[in-house]
Parts: C-alpha cells; structure tokens; sequence
C-alpha cells in the first residue's frame, strides 16, 4: 500500500518516532486547544443527561439504567477525542497557506506528515485523559465495565481501528481540496449524517432495528461507537463481524485514498503549486 | 539540467553554478522554479533536474533539492526551529554524524547561537530566514531553489544572506538557482543571469555581457576642487546628480574617454572614477526591450 510518493516504506516508517516527537510538542504549545478538546467532551455529557433523565422513569425499554449510561457517555467522550481528526481542516488551511506545497516537497509521503501529526496529538490526548476516566471510573459507583483482559484487549484494538479508520476517512475528503475550498465543510457534512448512526449521538442499542442494520454496514460506527459497544460488553451484532467490517471500511479508503491522490496532485501541480 | 518551455526557453546549469533569475513581478521566475522543484508540472516541453523528471517527485530527488520561499516558512511556527530540525533530520534520515556535521558549520556560518531554542514565532524576520535556510540545507542538497531569500530583510539581514550563500557554495559547490528583487544579492553572488519576462528568456549569460549589451551610456562620477555651475557641466553629459563638490553625469559609452579628457582639461578635478550604469536601470532597459 503507497499513499502518494513512491518513497520506500522503511523511510517514512522512520521518520515517524521523530514526527510524533515534534506532533507531542506541537500539541502541548497549544495548551490552550486542550481546554477546547475538555469542552469537546461537554457535548456526549449533555447527551447524558437528557438520557439519565428518561432513565429516571425507571429503566428504558431496552434495558439501560443511570449507570450504563453513564459508562457509555464517559467511554464515547474518550473514544471519540482519542479518534476523531482534524486533518481535514489541517488539510484546508495549509492549501490556503501554501504550507502543503512545502510538505509536497520533502521526503516522507503528505498523507504520512499529516497522519503522524494527528498520531501525536492523540497521544497527549490519551496521556491526559487516562487519568481523568479511570479517576471518575472509581469515584462514581454507578460506572461499570465488565472487567477481563480480552475485552479491555478488543476495546483498545478496536479504538485503534478506529483511529486509523477515521485518519484514512478525513485524509480522502481532505483531498477534495485539491478540487473545492469547502473541503472541510464536506467532511463536516458527511460526519453530520454520519453522526447518527456513529454511536456518538445515541447508542446502536436503543435505536430501531433497521437503523442498527444499516449503522453496522457503514463506516461511522467504526469510528465511534464499536470501542464503546465492546468495552460495555454491549456489542451490536457479532463481535468478530464488526472487526471485519471495519477492516473492509479501512481497505476501502485505504484504495481510495490513492487513487484520488494521484489525479488531485496532478491537477495541483498543473494550476499553481 | 536543461529546462525547456513553452516559450522556447531553454537553459542548462551546470553543477556548482549559482545562477540568478531577473524579471519583474509575474514574469515568470517563480513559476520557473516551482517547475524545477517539482510543485508545478509543465503541460509542454521536458524539465530535468539531476536527471530527474521534478514533478514525479521521486523520494531520491526531493532529498537533493531544497526549495526556500523567502515568503513562507518551513519551519514549525510555535516550536523552537531545533525541533523542525530534528524533524527534518528524519524526514531526510540524515545519519547523526553527518547531521552533527552539517548543522555545526550552519550554526557556525548562519551565527544561529541562541536563535535555535527560540519558538520561531518570536524570532525578526531576519533570524528566520537563517534558521530557515539552515533547515532547508541540513540533508546537504546539491541544488538550491531559493525564491526571494532576502525578502523584507534590511541591509545586514540582505548581507548575512549573500554571505553565507556564497561561501556554502564555495565550501560544496552547490548548485544555486536564486531569484531577487534586490539586485544587489544577484550582482553579489551570480556572474550569469537569466532575464525572464513575460514566460520568455530576454538574456542569459555573463553579467557584465548583460551591462555592456543593453547598456549604452557610462556613469562619470567627479569629485572638484570647487563647485561648478550645472549648466556648465551639463556641456559636458547629462548631469544625474549634483551635491556640493561631487558630480555624476552621464555619457554616452563609445564617447567616455573623450569626455574625460575634456574635463580633466577644463575643470580642476580631484578625482574621477567611471563606473556602469546602475544594473536596475540597465534591466529596465532590457524589459523596454532596448
């Protein structure tokens, strides 16, 4: 799998300890955006609380009690900062500064500069937020995950899919800068549909049957949701079935990545560099 | 390397050369050399850099070529330029030793000292710039694209630049391709210069080739016992400028000596020196097509 410059594998592959290096550094010189990602998880606590107040009325149809939802909320924030990606609007402005042509220009593939970059990022993200779940974890009595190393395994697998899902999914529409100014927004528009069936919004579990059909073909739930699914031992459909799905999702923007690459960097090249 | 465009403009730079490009704004200097580096692919004609096709961008190319664009930055902008340097150093994957060798002479020639653990942000636009060509010439490339390197620089800024460039090219024999609009940084560094104008090539050659084709008058620069009047000089050429004792006229090429002698004769002169015309205004000249 190349994405971009034919470099050989080993060169960007070694440049990557040094890369998420600079990425750390980068993202804890912004201190200020790691409030903005705090208030990012205000948004799944706001959700939780219009939830607990339907599960004040007793336990819902399906079943959910006050701690599960609260599990669920507080699992769906980590998850979702641990894997959501910005390299769309990263991707938008350095066009607009000319910054991508300098990334053009150097030795490691655009898609791997941006994608150690988000790597990075995520690291700080997964150091400070450790803490605070398992700190709320044992302070809140009602918060419960089933214990056991091969969910706590298949948890963090999935999360890494995710990761590397939600990478390849906003490096593709990334490209489409190549070809509008609104790329950022399209990709805005694709996870504000997306959203809904992600897990992000409500749980799989209490959404009709046809939906979590529908949610369990698509991409968005591999995002999001299947991490928080597996690590409240709630999965939607089969397990297994749900890795092999997301690997297809991967696969998919894994080919389609290039490809677009290709004709976006050779339209680039022929209108201004 | 040779480079052929649409307009028939074709050119080949030898290794170790520095080569300057003079053109006014949108004549096409930067496009030039964006098509070299390998940003814009030519929908005509062949480009070819140390046997290279540039636009394919091929890993082994891009780590012989540096391109610096005097207007942006390469640099990490809220990290200290040590930290695009490491970054750079692995991107390239520089061997230590050579690394701790390269960056010592650039620290050393740039005088970068206690600019390095500065966040790049806080640095003058002049620190930048070194620290800025020390990055983009940390993996030793053998051709340097350097697109207004002394932008917005004043003139010690603009004379740090020069220097450096030209005793890196001494020490290396890279390559230099540079496009400026100070003309000071061109005369200073290349002999040979390619004018550019409107996407063709007006001249390319000798400096000095350059000055005495398009130019056909010389400046006379006198220094007098006493002032004299302007009318009585402006016998001898056309004055450009008096101040107190000192004169510059100008005169037509072919007639200098004779003129010379004249005045030497006529008036009680301290000194006399004959210089060319300003490059800026011979360049003009070449754009008017003269």
């Amino acid at each position: 799998m190349s994405f971009g410059q034919f470099s050989p594998v080993a060169d960007w592959v070694r440049a990557y300890p040094q890369l998420l290096r600079a990425a750390l550094q980068v993202t804890l010189t912004y201190r200020g955006r790691l409030l903005f990602m705090f208030t990012g998880a205000l948004f799944p606590m706001l959700l939780l609380f219009v939830w607990l107040t339907v599960a004040a009325g007793g336990p819902t149809q399906v079943g959910w009690d006050t701690g599960r939802f609260v599990s669920y909320y507080l699992a769906a924030a980590v998850v979702h900062d641990l894997t959501s990606s910005d390299i769309s609007w990263a991707w938008d402005s350095d066009l607009r500064s000319g910054e991508l042509s300098t990334k053009l220009l150097r030795p490691v593939p655009v898609f791997h500069q941006y994608a150690a970059a988000e790597a990075g990022s995520r690291i700080v993200t997964a150091i400070i937020l450790g803490p605070v779940l398992i700190a709320l974890a044992v302070a809140l009595p009602v918060v419960a995950f089933p214990a056991g190393a091969a969910t706590l395994l298949a948890a963090v697998a999935a999360t890494m899919l995710a990761f590397l899902l939600s990478v390849l999914m906003s490096s593709t529409f990334a490209l489409m800068g190549f070809w509008t100014t609104q790329s950022g927004n399209v990709y805005l528009l694709w996870w504000g549909l997306g959203a809904f069936v992600s897990g992000w919004i409500a749980p799989l579990d209490l959404m009709p049957a046809w939906l979590q059909r529908a949610a369990v073909l698509l991409p968005f739930r591999y995002a999001v949701g299947f991490p928080v699914e597996i690590a409240l031992g709630i999965p939607t459909g089969n397990t297994l079935t749900g890795f092999a799905i997301a690997f297809f999702w991967l696969a998919v923007f894994a080919a389609l990545y290039p490809l677009v690459w290709r004709r976006g960097v050779r339209r680039f090249q022929a209108v201004g560099g | 390397m040779s480079f052929d465009a649409v307009a028939d403009v074709s050119f080949t730079i030898a290794a170790g050369e520095i080569v300057g490009f003079l053109g006014p704004n949108g004549a096409g200097k930067t496009t030039t050399l964006k098509c070299l580096s390998g940003l814009l692919y030519p929908n005509a004609g062949t480009v070819r850099v140390l046997g290279y096709e540039p636009f394919q961008r091929k890993a082994e190319f891009l780590k012989q070529i540096t391109l610096v664009l005097g207007q942006r930055t390469s640099l990490l902008w809220d990290l200290p330029a040590l930290d695009a340097f490491a970054v750079n150093k692995a991107m390239y994957r520089i061997p230590s030793i050579e690394y701790k060798r390269a960056f010592n002479e650039l620290v050393g020639l740039l005088d970068l000292g206690s600019l390095l653990t500065k966040q790049v942000r806080l640095l003058s636009l002049g620190e930048r710039m070194r620290c800025e060509l020390a990055g983009a010439l940390l993996h030793r490339p053998q051709v340097l694209f350097l697109d207004e390197p002394t932008l917005g620089l004043d003139v010690n800024g603009q004379a740090a630049i020069r220097n450096f460039l030209g005793s890196y090219n001494a020490a290396h024999g890279a390559t230099v391709l540079l496009t400026s609009h100070y003309m000071g940084d061109v005369t200073a560094l290349a002999k040979r210069v390619l004018v550019i104008d409107r996407g063709s090539l007006r001249f390319d050659g000798d400096l000095q080739q350059l000055v005495h084709d398009h130019s056909s008058s010389r400046v006379v620069r006198l220094t007098l016992r006493a002032p004299v009047e302007r009318g009585i000089l402006a016998t001898y050429g056309e004055v450009v400028a008096i101040d107190g004792v000192i004169a510059s006229l100008r005169v037509a090429r072919e007639a200098t000596t004779a003129v010379v002698s004249r005045l030497l004769a006529d008036l009680t002169v301290d000194d006399v020196a004959i210089e060319d015309e300003p490059i800026e205004d011979v360049i003009r000249t070449v754009f008017a097509g003269g």
